[in-house]
C-alpha cells in the first residue's frame, strides 16, 4: 500500500478493482444495517467497481494510510476554524470582509493530489477554490485578503504532499518547501 | 451517563446554531462568491458538530459508521458544488465584491 506510483497494467487493475470491491462492500454493509441482503449488495458492488474502473480508470496516486491520522487532525481543526470565522464575520455587525481573487501556482502533481487540495481548501478558513487553468495557476478567492492565504494553501500542500507521498514542484514564483 | 446527554445536547445545539449562522450568512453577505463561503465552511461545522453529537448516542457499530458516512459524503459534496458555483460565477465575468475601505494587509 506504500508504493507511490501505480504502472497502470493489468495486475494493478485486478488489484485497483479488488480494493475498490471492498469498499463498496463496506459501504453496503454500513448503508443496510445488520440485516445486510448480500445477494443484493453483492452483485451492485462487482457492477459498481466495474463501472468506476471505466469511469475513474487507476490513479497513479495512492493514499499513504499511516499518514491518513494527521491530515484528518489537521482537517478537523481547521474546519472548526473555519466553522468559527465565517460565524464570526457574520455575526459582526460592521460584517468585516475584504474579499480578493488570488492566483497561487501549484506545486503538487495534477491529478488526484491537486484536486484534493481544491476540495480542502474550499473547506478551510477564509479561502474558495474558483478556477484552475491549464498552465496550473488556481484562482482562489479569499474573505479577507489581510490574512496570510498564500501560507495556508501551501501549508495544505505540504499536507498533501506528505498524505500522497509526492514531491512539490518548483512553481514559477520560486518557491519550494 | 447525563454527562454524555448534556455534552450530546450542548453538540446538536452548536451545530444547528451554526447550520443557522450558514442561512444568515447567505442573506448579509454581498455576492455569490462569499455567500459559497459562508455555506460550505458554516454547514461543514455545523454537520460535524450534529454527527458527533449523534455519534455519542450511537447504539452499534454500523450506525456510527452510517453517521460518518453521511458526512463525508456531505463534506465531498459541499466542496464539489461550492467550487462548481464559484467557477460558474467567474466563467460569466461575475465581479467580486470589494470592500470600500479596501487596503492591502
Amino acid at each position: 500500500m506504500t508504493e507511490q506510483r501505480h504502472a497502470v497494467d493489468r495486475s494493478s487493475r485486478v488489484s485497483v478493482y479488488v480494493l475498490r470491491l471492498g469498499i463498496l462492500l463496506a459501504v453496503w454493509w454500513i448503508v443496510s444495517g445488520s440485516h445486510s441482503d448480500w445477494w443484493f449488495g453483492l452483485p451492485l458492488a462487482m457492477v459498481a467497481a466495474a463501472l468506476s474502473l471505466w469511469l475513474a480508470p487507476p490513479a497513479r496516486f495512492l493514499l499513504r494510510p499511516h499518514q491518513i491520522p494527521q491530515f484528518a487532525g489537521f482537517f478537523l481543526w481547521q474546519s472548526l476554524l473555519a466553522g468559527w470565522d465565517v460565524a464570526r464575520r457574520t455575526l459582526s455587525p460592521s460584517l468585516p470582509l475584504q474579499p480578493e481573487i488570488l492566483r497561487l501556482p501549484m506545486a503538487l502533481p495534477p491529478g488526484a493530489p491537486t484536486w484534493w487540495l481544491m476540495l480542502t481548501i474550499t473547506l478551510l478558513p477564509g479561502t474558495l477554490s474558483v478556477r484552475l487553468s491549464r498552465q496550473r495557476v488556481l484562482e482562489v478567492h479569499c474573505l479577507d485578503a489581510r490574512l496570510d492565504v498564500a501560507g495556508s494553501v501551501r501549508e495544505t500542500e505540504a499536507h498533501l504532499a506528505r498524505l500522497f507521498g509526492v514531491q512539490l514542484l518548483p512553481t514559477e514564483d520560486g518557491r519550494r518547501q | 451517563m447525563i454527562l454524555i446527554e448534556l455534552l450530546q445536547a450542548v453538540l446538536l445545539l452548536a451545530g444547528v446554531g451554526f447550520f443557522l449562522v450558514g442561512t444568515l450568512g447567505i442573506l448579509r453577505f454581498p455576492d455569490v462568491y462569499t455567500r459559497v463561503h459562508a455555506l460550505t465552511k458554516a454547514d461543514n461545522l455545523g454537520l460535524g458538530l450534529i454527527v458527533f453529537g449523534l455519534l455519542l448516542g450511537a447504539d452499534s457499530v454500523p450506525v456510527a459508521l452510517k453517521l460518518l458516512l453521511v458526512w463525508g459524503l456531505a463534506l465531498i459534496a459541499s466542496a464539489t458544488a461550492g467550487y462548481l458555483v464559484a467557477r460558474a460565477a467567474r466563467r460569466r465575468g461575475v465581479r467580486p465584491w470589494r470592500a470600500r475601505n479596501w487596503e492591502k494587509g
